[in-house]
């Protein structure tokens, strides 16, 4: 079955919706409108308005009414019509969901899914291109995942939707209808928590996740002739997996951490700092990151592409690691 | 003028239009704005207005057709007759003359102050450069602590000069493939096809490295090797200078097939010297005369003064002689530079000097690397004769042994008697892929003549 | 009125019009990258609550309001610059549409977070109270922004205080494609005033005679300190949210209704019934906004588009490098 990615979350989310009577949609223009990218089309005539339901701009209603379905064992899936919108619902997320179970000592599971689109590169301006995913992941309680293919996007919604804790969902907009993918007719899973090895490779590894994996594919592919590349996508932020990570870096020793998201205070942070401390004696170059820079992303193409990172500036990274 | 009618990106993720149909056809006049197509995304359906003014030259995609964004739709020639130059078509607009539409009164201060113009920071200084300076990476710290490695023998092809993993393991295969070329280049098949992702244990990066020596490899983790350690038994965890010992042995019986070869020698003359300087206060040991003997016999054997590299032996223009020195943390080995320009008195002094200085601990690494022969003494306890183990890079190197009184056979004066002698066995290993028996016989047998004949001028 | 200011009036109305019109078509060109927010059908809310307002005054335009920036004294050509993505935007390319403000106008610029501005216009109309300043802030918000919760913390906050404030919300009927009925429980959102302890009004938002006269009033009573109003224009969107929205959630028979009471042919209408020169005015002024807005699109073409490294400007007041080694 050949899907865009957005196919693929709109699928999971038909599929998930249709087999268990407790999941619900909710989320601004989700239901006649079909979504503001279409990522809903269709599920309010099939599933009905009392489960695909268009809410008022309150995202900190459409958050915390969640954590209320999900006491009473619903199961809501969330949607934040551009990611960017989540910070009007933080402490819903944050100080609600989080700690639900924890405040209460175990009592309860919080199965929400809050899911968005996220990401640059479209030229969508100061709100409709952040990467916001190390604040979430900085909260103990939550889950935190970023799907770079169609077949996970899928596999990793349905993972999340039946997940009894809450799980924060970015799909990156810019590959919703860039990527047009192959994937199983039959029903399948993602585990939350596991990356994906996408590339074996003697010399070095990258590692990333969400749309910069394209790039850096394309970077191994191209750069084959001089450094053998092995690419990890770690799929899920909260948690990593950890051994997936050492076990690469062990056999490399060197290691460049690709993200869309900001330098300072990003996820590669922690992925260095944990491969410093725990592979240290493995290493044969100085762990090094390329992320966007420490600036809002920017309108205007010559500012966005100065910002973001691109496959020539990955290629530079690698030519510089790989001769270090 | 030649203007593209393109496919506009409606929307952020919209990668695609089609065509719907055509407003209008090939050859046709069109104003500007008027529309020209209609268009179909995921997400909305659009009438296209026309960009400027003048004639349809070309229509490049069909109704139905699927077409990337920004691809080029059609062609418009702009009719001078029709379009007026951009300029006329443009005039300026003057806000100050036309009064429109600015025309708030500006009779307050300004909402706000303009922001102040700031300078950035100067950049810091780059680093002072760093010369001479030998730039290695962690990994290739453990590697060479592992396999007690030189680094300075190891060039490095990273930035800077810098020792990389590639480096240490290119020179660990060089190394290798001179000993056991099949043996070796099986065993790097063979690690070819393990499992990319290795298993979490912990395994050094050097696959015919670590091959070669598995043991070691495992015992180098500082791990005890049984699991539950019998009351009373002790495990004394390798300390570093340990570690380096033992796997510079492994390696270099690993590495040199080693032929022992003996001289038992006469040492009666030397003893005579021994016993005039000691007259004098001058306090000699034995070592210094066979070292001096060494030196002498290596400058006419070129050969045993040597270091492999790689598939090559490289004969050494300056005679450098390691002695072995036993220390509480263990054995170090000084090296006597130009041993054969030195006097039996200097290396004397040279060889006291170096064992006071290695009990204290004061040897400088400098004094421990580039020797290019090694002579061991284990001193009076060091039994009858002992085989020595080479001293990695280098092809040869002697021991002493104990020196022991024996009744030998001499020919005095056309007669055969029976004399007393102090008496030594002499022991010489020498890497039998560099030296030959002849080579390696005729030194070890040069070095008891010269003993032998007292010559220490 | 005078005739005078009924013609300028007019001038305005066509002006947005023309300038709103000119950019959904470059959009359809494909010259444009960012999302486009037509404002046509609501002009008559911008203009009539911008036009007797003072330099000093400050307004709070929402994503839709391009008209009242034009009005408040924006620079066409700048205006259209930013909409460009070029250097002289007001966000010089930082951001497109209305994200970039013009402060020496006061003309405060908008995050995509709806309602986000309506704090924002509280806190800058508390310290006109306490520096006993007689400006007055206007904060013009969608029905839409009206379930956030910014838009209560504001509200309340200017009712316990009152401010010299003026909530203005543009109910268009659509927050994109949700409907009044599934936004708010309420008949109209000017009567959550009453909450907040000061005056609601409902106005047609299409009727600028309405709006004026309405509008005049509110910002009468902030600048005398007599606090603030909630106004809420009833009025619609021709075009759908964006220029990438089909808006097939509404009907053809209600947009041809609201296009009937469109609020420039009302003016018209008006203008030709004080027996005014109605054709010599419709071309006078119709060569004239084209003029502006033709000289805006070619300054904006001919404007240099912003290099990369410009993106780490205007970040802090004293730049931090957080990459230097």
């Amino acid at each position: 079955m050949l899907v865009t990615y957005i196919e693929a979350i709109r699928q999971a989310m038909d599929e998930e919706l249709a087999r268990d009577k407790n999941v619900l949609l909710m989320g601004e223009d989700v239901g006649v409108l079909g979504g503001a990218f279409k990522a809903t089309a269709g599920l309010q005539e099939k599933h009905g308005a009392d489960r695909v339901v268009d809410m008022p701009i309150s995202e900190s209603l459409i958050v915390g009414a969640g954590v209320g379905l999900a006491v009473q064992g619903m199961r809501p899936i969330l949607e934040i019509q551009f990611i960017d919108f989540i910070s009007c619902g933080f402490d819903q997320v944050v100080n609600s969901a989080a700690t639900l179970r924890y405040r209460h000592g175990g009592q309860t599971a919080c199965p929400i899914v809050v899911r968005g689109p996220s990401g640059g590169g479209v030229h969508g301006g100061l709100y409709h291109s952040q990467n916001p995913e190390a604040w979430f992941c900085h909260v103990p309680g939550l889950k935190v995942v970023a799907p770079a293919t169609a077949y996970d996007a899928k596999g990793l919604l349905k993972s999340a939707i039946r997940d009894d804790d809450p799980v924060i969902y970015f799909e990156h907009k810019f590959l919703y209808r860039r990527i047009k993918e192959e994937i199983p007719a039959e029903e399948y899973l993602v585990p939350i928590g596991k990356a994906a090895l996408r590339k074996e490779g003697r010399d070095l590894t990258v590692i990333t996740y969400g749309a910069p994996l394209h790039a850096v594919m394309k970077a191994a592919r191209d750069m084959a002739s001089e450094v053998d590349i092995e690419v990890i996508d770690l799929r899920t932020l909260l948690p990593i997996d950890w051994p997936a990570v050492k076990a690469s870096v062990r056999k490399t020793g060197k290691v460049l951490i690709v993200h869309e998201a900001r330098l300072t205070g990003g996820i590669g942070g922690e992925v260095a700092a944990r491969i410093a401390q725990d592979c240290f004696e493995d290493l044969d170059g100085p762990v090094m990151r390329l992320c966007a820079r420490d600036v809002h992303t920017p309108f205007a193409p010559a500012m966005e592409e100065y910002v973001l990172p691109n496959q020539e500036k990955i290629c530079e990274a690698i030519r510089k690691l790989a001769a270090y | 003028m030649l203007i593209d009618v393109v496919m506009p990106q409606l929307g952020e993720s919209v990668v695609e239009g089609v065509v719907v149909k055509w407003l209008v056809e090939a050859g046709e006049m069109v104003a500007k704005d008027s529309p020209l197509l209609e268009i179909s995304t995921d997400k909305v359906d659009a009438e296209i207005p026309s960009p400027a003014a003048g004639r349809v030259t070309q229509i490049l995609a069909k109704p139905g057709e699927t077409v990337p964004i920004q691809a080029v739709l059609a062609r418009i020639e702009t009719d001078p007759a029709v379009s007026l130059p951009a300029a006329e078509a443009a005039p300026k607009w003057d806000e100050e003359t036309e009064g429109f539409p600015g025309h708030m009164a500006r009779t307050s201060e300004p909402p706000i102050p303009a922001p102040p113009r700031v300078v950035p920071f100067a950049q810091p200084a780059p680093p002072p450069p760093t010369a001479g300076r030998i730039r290695i990476t962690p990994v290739v710290a453990r590697m060479a602590a592992e396999r007690g490695l030189d680094l300075s023998k190891i060039p490095g092809t990273g930035i800077d000069g810098r020792v990389s993993r590639k480096d240490v393991e290119a020179y660990l295969a060089s190394l290798a493939n001179t000993t056991e070329a099949n043996a070796g280049s099986a065993k790097v098949a063979e690690d070819k096809a393990a499992p990319a992702v290795p298993a979490a244990r912990r395994e050094p990066a050097a696959a015919p490295a670590v091959k070669a020596a598995p043991s070691f490899a495992a015992a180098s983790e500082g791990r005890p090797v049984a699991a539950v350690v019998p009351e009373g038994d002790q495990v004394v965890p390798w300390t570093p200078i340990r570690k380096r010992i033992a796997e510079h042995m492994v390696r270099s019986k690993h590495t040199s097939p080693h032929v022992h070869i003996f001289a038992e020698v006469d040492m009666h003359r030397v003893a005579g010297i021994r016993a005039t300087a000691k007259k004098e206060g001058v306090n000699l040991t034995y070592l210094p005369f066979v070292i001096h003997a060494a030196a002498k016999a290596l400058r006419e054997t070129p050969i045993m003064n040597a270091v492999v590299s790689g598939e090559s032996t490289v004969l050494k223009k300056g005679i450098h002689i390691a002695v072995a020195v036993d220390t509480e943390k263990g054995l170090l080995v000084p090296v006597l530079r130009h041993a054969d320009r030195m006097s039996l008195s200097e290396i004397s002094a040279a060889v006291d000097d170096f064992g006071a200085r290695a009990k204290s601990g004061k040897i400088s690494p400098d004094e421990l690397s580039g020797g290019t022969f090694s002579i061991t003494n284990p001193g009076i306890k060091g039994n009858l004769f002992g085989t020595p183990i080479i001293n990695q890079p280098q092809v040869g190197i002697l021991r002493l042994g104990q020196i022991v009184k024996r009744p030998v056979v001499v020919d005095a004066g056309g007669e055969d008697a029976i004399v007393i002698r102090p008496m030594m066995y002499l022991c010489c290993a020498y890497d039998h892929r560099v030296i030959d028996g002849v080579a390696g016989n005729g030194f070890l047998y040069r070095v008891r003549e010269i003993l032998e004949a007292g010559d220490f001028s | 009125m005078t005739e005078q200011k009924d013609r300028e009036l007019y001038r305005w109305l066509r002006l947005i019009r023309e300038f709103e019109g000119r950019i959904s078509a470059l959009d359809k060109q494909g010259k444009l990258m960012g999302g486009v927010y037509s404002g046509k059908g609501q002009e008559a809310v911008t203009v009539g609550f911008c036009h007797d307002l003072r330099w000093d005054d400050w307004i709070f335009p929402l994503h839709r309001d391009l008209g009242a920036f034009l009005v408040k004294g924006a620079d066409p050509r700048r205006l259209m610059a930013q909409i460009f993505g070029k250097r002289d935007g007001y966000a010089k390319g930082k951001d497109s549409y209305l994200h970039g403000g013009d402060l020496s106008n006061g003309i405060f610029g908008a995050t995509s977070c709806l309602g986000a501005t309506l704090p924002v216009a509280a806190g800058m109309a508390y310290k006109f109270k306490i520096r006993k300043e007689d400006r007055v802030a206007i904060a013009f918000f969608g029905e839409g922004a009206s379930s956030r919760g910014d838009a209560h913390e504001a509200m309340n906050f200017a009712g316990v205080h009152k401010l010299p404030v003026i909530f203005v919300c543009e109910n268009n009927f659509y927050a994109y494609s949700t409907p009044n009925e599934l936004q708010f429980g309420v008949d109209d959102v000017a009567d959550r005033a009453a909450g907040y302890g000061f005056k609601g009004e409902v106005v047609s938002g299409n009727d600028l005679h309405a709006v004026m006269k309405t509008a005049g009033k509110a910002i009468d009573r902030a600048r005398r300190g007599d606090g603030p109003t909630l106004v809420e224009c009833k009025t619609y969107r021709y075009h759908g949210h964006s220029e990438h929205d089909r808006a097939d959630y509404r009907t053809e028979e209600e947009v041809i209704t609201w296009e009937s009471r469109d609020p420039i042919s009302q003016w018209e209408n008006y203008l030709e019934k004080r027996k005014y020169d109605i054709a010599a005015l419709k071309k006078e002024t119709t060569d004239e906004v084209l003029r502006i807005v033709e000289d805006a699109v070619a300054f904006a073409e001919a404007n240099p588009a912003p290099e990369g490294p410009e993106a780490m400007e205007d970040l802090y007041a004293m730049p931090i490098d957080t990459e230097a080694p």
